[in-house]
This record gives C-alpha cells, structure tokens and sequence, in this order.
C-alpha cells in the first residue's frame, strides 16, 4: 500500500467536504444561528487538513495507483470524512461526546439516518442542515464526487469507483469516460434532489425543510429535522412525494440515465427493475391487508401508512409516518425481512440489493432444475445475457461475508447485554444503512441508550455496509499486508 | 470526439491507450472477455462484450454517435462486416480498417464509397514492408517517417561509437559545423527528451532529424554515414511483407530471399523473377556465408517467428552483413532487441497502429505519427488563423515545454527552422512533442 497516495488522495476528498461546509454556514448567516463559530471553525481545521495532506504528500502523485491502493484510499476517505463530519457536532456542542458525534456523521454520510439525538428540533439549524447535507454529499458517493469534479486520474479512478462502488459485473459504465460517468451521475443525482424539492415546497415545506428532506430521501439516508420524522407534517401528499422520491432513490442510477436521455424502456427491460417492482408490491400488499381492521379502518390509510413504510425501509432510508412496532407480527418480521434486501445495485440504497437476491434465486432455481435434466445445459442470466462463473461466485462470496458479518455483530451486541430484539435489528439496520431498527432503537425511539462499544460496533457496521463489504473486510486479509 | 475500436488485440488496445490519453472517448468491442479486461483495468475507456460483427454489439456502443469506427480484429471478414454495419445502420462518418488478404486490399470498387466505405483500409504487411522499405532506402536509418509525398523525412538515427557527435553539446555542434541541421527528439534508455541547447548527445542515443530529401547527402556526411541506397539485400521470411518488399525493389536492388516452406518457395520463384529465392533456415550458418552474408548491404529478417528474427540478425550481424532490419511483435521485446545491439527494430503491430491513427484527426491536425515506442508523436498540422504563433520569431514564442518545431512548410518551400524564422498564416508545421505536451499545442495552433 502507498501511504503516500492514499493520504495525498484523502486531502483532496477533505478540502472538498469542507467546501460543502458553506453551505450550512450560509443557512446559519441567514437564521442568525449561534452554530456559525462552530462551523467555521469545522470548516478551516477540515481545509487546512486536506491542504497539508494533499501538498505534503505531492512528490509520489505520478506512481500509479494499484488494486489495493484503491481500497484504501475509499475506506480510509469515509473513516476520515466522518471524523471532519462530526467536529460540527462536537465544536457546536450540539452533540458533546465524541462517539456521539461520530455516530451520528458516519451514520449521516453511510446514509443510514440512525441519530442519537433524542430531541432533534433543540439543534441549531446550520448543524441541522449539515447533518442532512452529509446524506446527500455520500448517497452517490464521495469518492464518484470527487472524480466526477477531478478527473485527475485516468484509469486509476476506475479502480477509486469500482471500489465505493461495487460493480458485481452487471453495471456498465454510462461514459467511456470514468470522469464522464461521475459526472452523468451527478447531474442526474441533482437534477432528481431539485425536483423533490421543488414538490416538497408545492406540499406546503418551507425551503428549508424541502431542501433537507429531499437531501434525506433521494440519498436515501433518512435523517429529519423533526422529532416524529415525516410524521410531523400529517399530509398524506408530502408522505406521496417522499415515497417516490425514495423509490427514485433506490433505483439504478443507470436507468435514470438513459430515461433523462428519452430512452425509458430500460426500466422495464431491466430484469432487476421488475424484480425491485415486484417485491415492493408483494410487500405492500401483505403489510395492507395484515393492517386492514386492527390498525386503520380506511384502506387508503393502511396502504398510505404501509406503502411509505415498506419504501422507507427497502430503500433503506428510514423515514417513518407511523409507529411500526405497534403493527400485526407479520409486519414487522416483513419490513425486517426487507432490511436485508435493499434496493438495487448502483443506486443510492444500502442492503444486499435487488440483484443479488434474484440472482441467487435463479441460481438456486438452474440447481433444481439441473436435479430433474442433469444433462442440460443452462446459464444464470440477467436481461437475456448468460452469467460467467465468476460473477456468481463473487455474489455468493458477498452474500456469505454479509451474512457472516451480521451473524458476528449480533452476537458482540448481544454480548454487551443489549437485547435480543435490538441486537438482531439495530445490526442489520446499521449494515443497510436504513436508521431505525426494533426495541430499544424502534421507530420511535433512538440509539441513544445504545452501550458505548455497541455504538462503535455498529458505526463499523454502517461503513462495512456503504462500502458493500469487500473493500473494508479486505483490511482483515493477511494477504493485503504482504508486499 | 468518439471513437469505436473493434478489436481489443495488441493493435485495438494501442490505439485506445493513444486516443484515451488525447482526451477521445474510446469504446473497445471483442468478444474475447480476457482482452477487455485487460484494457479496462489500464485505460480510461468504456469496453463492450461481443463480437464485432453483430449489431447489437454496435448498438450497445452507441455506435450512431460514433464519428470514427476503426476496425482492427484478425480477421478481414470480421473488419469489413463491421464497417457495412457502421455505412448501414449507424451512419458513422468514417471507417478505417484493417484488410490482409491482397484480394480485398487492392478490390477498390469493394472498398470505394458505393460499397463498404472504407477510407482507408490498412493492409498490415504493406505498412510494415513500406516501413522497411523506407529504411532500405536511408540504411544509416533507424527510423524512417516520410512528410509531404516524402520530400520530408524524419530520420532516427542511432548514435554509435565511432560517431563524432558524441559527448557534444548542441549547442557546441550548432557552432563547429556549419550545416544547418536541428534535432527534434533525443531517446535514450530511460527517457525521451524534446532537447535544448544544452543538452549532450550521448552513444546510444537515437537521435530524430527532420530533413528534406534534396539534403539528405549533406545530412549524412553530418552524422558521418553514407547515403547509398541498400543495393544488395536479403531477406529471412517469404511471407506478404518479403514479398511486398522484394516486389517493390526489384530490379533497384539484388534481392536473396531466405524461406524455409517448399510450397511457399515456389509461389515466389513464380511471381518474382528477378529475386534468388533460397529455401533454408535463416538461422544456417553455412547457408548464409555461402550466399556470401558479407557482402550484404541489409539483412532484412520478416519471418513469422520474432525470436528466430532476433536470432538471425545478430548472426547475420557477426557474420558481417552490413545492417539488419529485424521485424518483433511483442513490443517488450524493442527495447530488448536494442540493447542486444541491433540496429532497426520495427514491430508491425506498432506500425499498424501508428498508421491508423494517422488517418484519425481532428481539426488543425493533419497527422499524428508515433516514435520512440509511442513516448513521443510527430505532429504535422495547419497553423490555425488566430494562433498565437502567427508572426512571431521561433525564439521570442516558444512552444509550450517538451515541444518543438521541427520543420515549416510553406507552400513549395520547406524550412529547417532556426530562432530567427517566423511562423506565418497558412504555414504547416512538423512538431516534435511528447505525449503530454500534445494538448497544449494543439491549443497555441488554433
């Protein structure tokens, strides 16, 4: 590994998140705010530290940038961005311990939307709209940010974006061009926060809000400015707009791509698209009919309540209109089930994602299928084109990591005495980056009674979920180390 | 700009590292995955899976908002069905491609506008026998690139011990000859330099000259060499390029062609009559003195097996001939076969790529041409109307670092240019530059 041209690399990411850090500045200037000290203050350590990383390491900026360089230069980014992210926090005073504070920036830029703050409208509102701004620098990724504005590296980028980005073998590159790529993304990525924006505020938000819970929903992260979230507002239009902005969200970016470009048949042609379709509406469907009667008497409600729900939670946002704890078993264990599926690859959503999932089924299905014509010969296919091996064998290798990763972070949870409940949810809540979890971290309570050690287990959780397993796991392997 | 590329061989993956690093939109399409890879782990350029000849393939590199479709896979077929796809279902403005079998090369109603629209088709052996050909003509030549029909010539030249210009500054020959004479590119082993004044000339070097063809004796008598054209020459490998060769030099040149497959021997006694057609190994020691290798101007090795072309040069070289042409695919092997003392290495994949990217401009460039294993480019191009270089003496605007002109071409006239000359509207310049320095120098021409 090159110490070197990681940190180099790391500088350039720092001066760009302090550059975001105007922002909230701008907001605190407008409210008067008594943040505007702190985040000052945030934004000059965060530029003076990207600076001095970026010209004290600037000699080794020609050496080409390898496999592993690339691993680390993405983990060791978010690592370091959240610790810069969470000095608002900390400086303001709006959050005065430092596990808090990184809590709540790591859970803000992995865009899980899990807080520890208990009473969220006490915070100044340039600190409020940083917190939302880290949802929506990450939801596309820092790293594809910073290359979609730099285009600095050539081919090495490719290796940056594949490793924040996981391709599984599927995804194409939209530009020849990986600067081009980023930047496409980008703008489609901007283009979708406006118009949330812009339907918010026609909702009845003033700017501000809008702005905030557009960043929250299109980057599926699922922080609010509110104490009850998207409950607070009691509109069924603003939980409408919310929920299609989420399932925009978690849609490929791809095909918002080509639909921005005229072409939209390629939501349909795309196999992962119908799948992501149908599972939501299965969802949906069961979690309204199981609440029809006991919890709302209205049809509309139930699939109102149940609808924005079930979007929040497959796309691993997090928002919440009503208290699901109190909702028929059978709801629950659904939005749970739905925890680890996530939304579908190369969008803002966390989880396992759409693909994987479908694909293993028609793994699993060609098996049987194999069991009764033993000498057929058949693929695994996605969108008609036949899967190599290898594609297969690295999507059953990340589903076993992310079990295994889930199964060990349950067991220290539980270890640590929280409960089995809390423990079994808040871990996978963590790894798909969704916010709230059962018991102890329900819909409507918070992290904050979380033990110490259990916050920092599930802030490694949230970074081995953003970064899709394998680039933060890779550390772990000897092999890495050796030269 | 957007380019296609069919083919993700050795020729496909040089012309995409080439375009990539020009700022051109690449798109590479093979069907054979491990290639691809290959290129998109080390180029920034999109790759497509599949094979050149279907359409969905086409399709799915957007080929309809391609301006350039080069075609270079192995097979011809291939090459020409992707080209007809372009014409037919894409509309893609230019077609280059890559044709081996003479029979479709020289089909020129096959290839003309009404038909398959390919301008121009690259025959691989051709370029490379022309190559040699070019060097055969220069033999004190290390490299050949030919300007305006030839009446320029750029000339790399390696510097070896008995020369006189070693250990001299430029400045220091600037002053003791009274040639005029300007030295565009100095390689060495571990860099290429655009040099100045100062800069020494080292043994080993390959130093490139521009020169007009009416000069080249002066020119020789510089660098201490003879001009004589190569009069006796034998060639190891009767395959295209031998033959190409042989068929353009006979009756300029004795011709002994060394073959070793029967069959193939016998086509060549049947259609070069002037040519001495020699069925052996090249690497039969006693076949080449009693064909008296020592008397050989040139040892020209072109068989299909590079490491028996290796092999062969050098004995040829030890057993006295007077130069050797040797012919290498892997591009890893140049520098190797350099240091091993050989004088003029060519690898063919380089030279075809070279010569399609020839035909792949923009603008006010009118050429682009590779040297020294691609590190550098010779550049020929218009000067733009609003260039800042118009009017100005060479010595008060410099070109951007790592660039220089070489050669002014004005009408008829051609100019060896000193400091004191200026640049005028309308001019065609010769550009020595390396690879990074390119896009600011398209930028102060335009």
């Amino acid at each position: 590994m090159n110490i070197a041209l990681v940190l180099n690399f790391v500088g350039i990411v720092l001066i760009f998140v302090s550059t975001f850090m105007l922002l909230p500045i701008l907001i605190s200037i407008i409210y008067r705010g008594t943040d505007l000290i702190a985040l000052a203050v945030s934004l000059f350590i965060t530029l003076f530290t990207g600076i001095m990383l970026h010209l004290l390491t600037r000699a080794h900026k020609d050496v080409e940038l390898k496999h592993r360089d690339g691993f680390a230069i993405v983990t060791i980014s978010w690592l370091t961005v959240s610790f810069f992210g969470s000095l608002p926090f900390i400086i303001s005073g709006s959050i005065p311990s430092f596990t808090d504070a990184y809590f709540e920036a790591m859970s803000g830029f992995t865009t899980t939307g899990a807080s520890i703050l208990t009473d969220v409208e006490a915070l100044p509102k340039g600190i409020l709209f940083w917190r939302s701004l880290t949802h929506w620098m990450a939801g596309m990724g820092i790293i594809v940010l910073s290359l979609a504005i730099l285009p600095m590296l050539g081919a090495g980028g490719m290796q940056l974006f594949k490793a924040e980005v996981p391709e599984i073998g599927v995804v194409e590159k939209l530009r020849p061009r990986i600067a081009d790529t980023a930047k496409a993304l980008w703008y489609i990525y901007t283009a979708i926060t406006i118009i949330g924006v812009i339907l918010l505020f026609l909702g009845g938000m003033n700017l501000y809000d809008a702005l905030c819970h557009s960043f929250g929903a299109v980057a599926t992260g699922g922080f609010s400015i509110k104490n009850t979230s998207i409950a607070h507002y009691q509109s069924a239009y603003i939980d409408i707009v919310i929920t299609l902005l989420m399932l925009t969200g978690g849609v490929n970016f791809s095909l918002h791509f080509y639909a921005f470009r005229g072409d939209f048949s390629r939501y349909w042609k795309s196999g992962e698209f119908r799948f992501f379709c149908f599972i939501v509406s299965l969802s949906i469907l069961l979690i309204t009919l199981n609440m029809m009667g006991p919890n709302y008497t209205s049809p509309f409600d139930a699939l109102r309540y149940a609808a924005f729900q079930a979007v929040s939670i497959v796309t691993a946002t997090g928002y919440v209109t009503a208290d699901f704890e109190k909702w028929p078993v059978l709801s629950q264990m659904l939005l749970v089930s739905l925890m680890f599926f996530g939304g579908m690859v190369g969008s803002t959503a966390g989880g396992m994602k759409q693909v994987r999932v479908l694909l293993m089924f028609r793994q699993a299905y060609r098996e049987l299928y194999q069991l009764i014509h033993p000498h057929a010969v058949t693929y695994v296919k996605l969108d008609g084109k036949p899967l190599t091996k290898e594609v297969l064998d690295g999507i059953w290798g990340f589903i076993f990591l992310f079990l295994s990763v889930y199964v060990i972070g349950v067991l220290i949870m539980s270890s640590l005495g929280v409960d089995i409940i809390t423990s079994a949810t808040t871990v996978i809540s963590a790894m798909s980056n969704i916010g709230p979890a059962l018991g102890a971290a329900g819909p409507m309570e918070n992290y904050s009674t979380i033990p110490l050690a259990g916050k920092w287990v599930l802030i490694l959780c949230m970074l081995i979920g953003r970064l899709e397993v394998y680039t933060v796991i890779i550390f772990l392997v000897p092999h890495f180390w050796r030269k | 700009m957007r380019v296609i590329i069919v083919g993700a061989g050795e020729v496909g993956y040089q012309i995409a590292k080439f375009l990539c690093a020009e700022g051109i939109d690449v798109v590479v399409v093979d069907k054979d995955k491990g290639k691809l890879n290959r290129i998109a782990e080390e180029l920034d350029v999109a790759t497509i899976e599949g094979e050149g000849g279907d359409p969905s393939a086409l399709k799915e590199a957007e080929a309809d908002r391609a301006d350039i479709l080069l075609a270079v896979t192995n097979s011809d077929e291939t090459n020409m069905i992707a080209c007809l796809l372009a014409k037919a279902m894409f509309n893609i403005p230019r077609k280059i491609a890559r044709i081996r079998t003479p029979d479709y090369f020289y089909n020129k109603s096959l290839l003309s506008k009404e038909n398959l629209d390919i301008n121009p088709a690259i025959s691989p052996e051709l370029e490379v026998a022309k190559a040699i050909i070019r060097l055969l003509e220069i033999p004190f030549a290390a490299d050949v690139e030919d300007f305006e029909d030839g009446t320029v010539k750029v000339i790399g030249f390696k510097v070896t011990g008995k020369a006189h210009l070693i250990g001299k500054s430029l400045k220091e020959l600037g002053t003791t000859t009274h040639q005029k004479f300007l030295i565009g590119l100095i390689e060495r082993e571990d860099k290429t330099i655009i040099p100045s004044g100062s800069d020494v000339i080292m043994e080993g070097d390959i130093i490139y000259l521009p020169m007009k063809r009416a000069e080249l004796m002066d020119e020789a008598a510089f660098l201490g060499v003879s001009t004589k054209p190569a009069k006796k020459i034998m060639i190891l490998g009767g395959g295209r390029v031998g033959y190409y060769i042989a068929s353009t030099l006979e009756g300029k040149a004795d011709i002994k062609i060394i073959e070793k497959d029967a069959g193939r021997c016998e086509y060549l006694s049947k259609y070069l009559g002037k040519s001495l057609i020699l069925r052996g190994d090249g690497v039969d020691q006693k076949l080449l003195l009693e064909e008296n290798i020592d008397d050989m101007d040139v040892f020209v090795a072109v068989s299909n097996n590079e490491e028996l072309n290796i092999m062969a040069s050098l004995l040829a070289k030890k057993l006295g001939a007077g130069k050797s042409i040797t012919i290498v695919n892997k591009t890893d092997y140049i520098p190797l076969a350099y240091s091993l003392g050989l004088q003029a290495v060519l690898s063919p994949r380089l030279i075809t790529a070279s010569s399609i990217l020839r035909y792949v401009r923009r603008g006010d460039i009118l050429s682009l041409t590779e040297i020294a294993e691609g590190k550098a480019e010779i550049i020929e191009a218009r000067v733009g109307k609003t260039s800042l270089l118009i009017g100005k003496a060479l010595k008060d605007k410099r070109l951007p670092k790592n660039s220089l002109i070489g050669t002014i071409i004005r009408g008829e006239e051609i100019i060896i240019p000193s400091g004191r000359d200026i640049v005028l509207r309308g001019d065609k310049l010769i550009i020595f530059a390396l690879r990074e320095a390119i896009k600011e120098v398209e930028k102060i021409l335009q």
